[in-house]
């Protein structure tokens, strides 16, 4: 490893010297966060809600007049069925219904819970999870209000109508969102995946297009220190990445993350180890560069976005899905990243998940430095 | 005293094509020697083999004491080796292109330091020390390049074809370097697909279709023609080699310029032979006369032993 240092230092130079690749590093995070940070809070603002009322009573009507006074939801007029609504979401001229089923008075009268159905349109998915929180979360709260005033006006004390209300949420197009914003952590592992992949898959085949792996084959320097050293800054640089995105998801999103960030950086340059690997193997195995960066490209976003439960819970996969999703180092990190950064909990809860994704990284490794030949 | 370079049989074939076929040579230490062949000769091929990161398929080389199969790492660390592409980073100056290449080869810091200084001193490339190699020109490549080769002090310097794209100016220059080599106790085993570059060398192999057709100095490589060397003056060049395809005798004949080289078999008075079967053929001719076989004589005929057509 003595040799190692210099190929790292000498990588880092051709980093220095190509501002692009630093940029796409550095700049990419900042442009996904804040495309995704605008699109949801602009979103927000302009949740257009229709009202089916088909209990047409006092209470109904009351809980109608407390939901639109919610600010960020603009009612856009009342629907006389759910297929109405439905027209409305295909012609974008709402994305939410509330829908109020005849008997909603009476269950709230007799205290049973009163049921509310609250239709999202889930075609923009990204946007539709955070949509759907927030119109469950200003029904219910409306609702409450709804509750006190009948306990006011009952006469009864307000904790005997607790939980007599039921919101009921569908989400219509795509019914597979969670309502958690779990945008963020996912984000971390597409972005680290993505630049890590993309970037190390020019490590070998620039240098093989290049003519100067010729040099390389011809001294003494070993396919350890080569691949080490190759590899160091740009796991140096995917941790910044980690930093960014993480800061920003905090300073954007307003997510701030619940548990321990030192545990979160160390699995992550786990994770990244594992994208650095296909990089590198799709670097040794292409021919030219632009092959190896569609490769990687391919190899881990792809599955990143459709499989790993980055936008669909892999539990409502088919079987043969969650199986192939469970191969993926980048599932195991969307769970791990979530669990950080959402729920907060330490490895005693998320260790299967770090123990796979461990397992596959160091496989992918091995494969990619099997691959590596330190010859012409 | 052992010999720099040593080959025995060395083959190489990818697929069906037998790229080095049965080589057999030898270098002597401090000696400039030569490799000349057109391309697709098997030259890079050979070169690559004794660098230690082509495997042969058989026989032996023995580079600066260490046998290419069984220790080619070994190899690497005693030879300085110079591709026939750049195979430095454009990107990075000549100083750091030196640096990543010393520490590569583990030169001592102090070392590399001194040498980086005394060989861009040298090449006079010590006014560019910091300019990325991607803008120097491509005389100026060949002379960092050659430094790079130099920076951990080889024994053995192979070099690909290293004056191929320079200019003529760069490469008489390349070629003062290198003359100053050989006293450094330095051995170089050069390539070249030029005849004029061999009378730079001390000795040459000629190398064609994967195989030595011949080796020696320049003058035993040019003694070693048979038959007699004419030189033909005419202003129908064409018309003349034609013609001379059915004079008796005939051994080859090649344009060189504007005149043509044209050999004979020994006997009778080869001038006047040629002179009247030309005439006779209405070839108008300017002057005959014989001349001393050059190299690039002596290649035509073994090229021409070697296959006859």
């Amino acid at each position: 490893m003595k040799r190692m240092p210099a190929v790292a230092w000498k990588e880092t130079l051709h980093l220095l010297r190509d501002p692009r690749s630093l940029v796409a590093a550095l700049g990419l995070p900042v442009v996904l966060l804040l495309l995704y940070g605008y699109a949801v809070d602009f979103d927000l603002k302009q949740l257009r809600f229709v009202v089916v009322d088909q209990d047409r009573t006092a209470s109904s009507r009351q809980l109608v007049e407390l939901v639109r006074a919610v600010p960020q939801l603009v009612y856009s007029g009342h629907a006389e069925t759910a297929d109405e609504v439905e027209r409305l979401f295909a012609e974008r001229r709402a994305s939410m219904g509330m829908i109020l089923v005849p008997g909603f008075e009476r269950a709230l009268k007799e205290r049973r819970p009163a049921p509310v159905q609250v239709l999202i349109d889930g075609a923009d998915g990204s946007t539709a999870q955070i949509a759907q929180g927030y119109a469950s979360g200003a029904v219910l709260a409306a609702g409450q209000r709804l509750i006190e005033r009948e306990a006011r006006a009952m006469g009864v004390p307000l904790r005997q109508l607790q939980s007599g209300f039921e919101v009921r949420p569908r989400v219509l197009y795509n019914p597979n969102l969670e309502s958690r914003v779990f945008l963020v952590p996912g984000l971390v592992g597409l972005i680290l995946v993505m630049l890590s992949a993309s970037l190390t898959s020019g490590v070998v085949v620039r240098e093989r297009e290049r003519g100067s792996f010729e040099l390389l084959a011809a001294s003494p320097v070993s396919s350890a220190e080569l691949i080490v050293g190759k590899l160091l800054p740009y796991l140096v640089l995917a941790t910044s990445d980690v930093v960014l995105a993480v800061g920003m998801g905090w300073l954007v999103f307003g997510v701030v993350p619940q548990g321990n960030l030192l545990l979160l950086f160390a699995l992550s340059l786990v994770f990244v180890l594992s994208a650095l690997a296909l990089g590198l193997f799709f670097s040794c195995v292409a021919r030219t560069q632009q092959t190896a960066i569609q490769l990687s490209i391919m190899a881990t976003v792809v599955p990143t976005m459709t499989l790993s439960g980055f936008a669909f819970p892999v539990r409502n996969m088919p079987l043969v899905l969650q199986v192939l999703a469970q191969l993926l180092p980048a599932t195991h990190f969307m769970v791990i990243s979530r669990a950080i950064i959402l729920k907060g909990v330490g490895l005693a809860e998320i260790w299967p998940n770090v123990l796979a994704m461990t397992v596959l990284s160091l496989l992918l490794m091995r494969a990619a430095v099997r691959k590596f030949r330190k010859t012409l | 005293m052992s010999a720099a370079v040593s080959i025995a049989g060395l083959r190489k074939r990818f697929g069906s094509h037998l790229a080095v076929d049965a080589v057999d040579l030898e270098v002597r230490r401090g000696e400039i020697y030569g490799l000349l062949g057109p391309d697709g000769a098997g030259k890079t091929t050979l070169l690559r083999m004794l660098a230690g990161i082509l495997t042969p398929d058989g026989g032996a080389a023995l580079v600066a004491g260490r046998d290419v199969v069984a220790d080619p790492e070994g190899v690497k660390q005693r030879i300085g080796y110079l591709s026939q592409r750049f195979s430095l980073y454009g990107d990075l100056t000549i100083n750091e292109n030196l640096e990543f290449v010393a520490s590569l080869y583990q030169t001592p810091r102090a070392e590399a330091l001194r040498l980086r200084e005394e060989l861009l001193e040298m090449c006079g490339l010590a006014p560019f020390a910091r300019r990325q190699a991607g803008r120097l020109s491509g005389g100026m490549k060949q002379k960092l390049a050659l430094c790079c080769a130099l920076i951990h002090r080889p024994e053995v310097l192979l070099l690909d074809e290293p004056t191929t794209g320079v200019d003529p100016v760069s490469r008489r220059d390349f070629h003062r370097i290198l003359a100053r080599l050989p006293d450094q106790g330095v051995t170089i085993l050069l390539s070249s697909p030029y005849m004029d570059e061999a009378s730079r060398c001390h000795r040459l192999a000629l190398l064609a279709h994967g195989r030595v057709l011949a080796s020696g100095t320049t003058a035993e490589l040019a003694g070693g023609v048979s038959g007699v060397m004419l030189e033909v003056l005419t202003p129908a060049a064409r018309a003349a080699s034609q013609a001379l395809a059915s004079l008796p005798g005939h051994l080859s004949n090649t344009p060189f310029g504007d005149s043509l080289h044209v050999r004979l078999s020994d006997g009778g008075d080869a001038v006047a032979r040629l002179t009247a079967h030309l005439q006779a053929a209405g070839v108008a001719l300017r002057e005959v006369r014989t001349i001393e076989p050059a190299l690039e004589d002596a290649f035509v005929a073994l090229l021409q032993a070697e296959q006859p057509a």
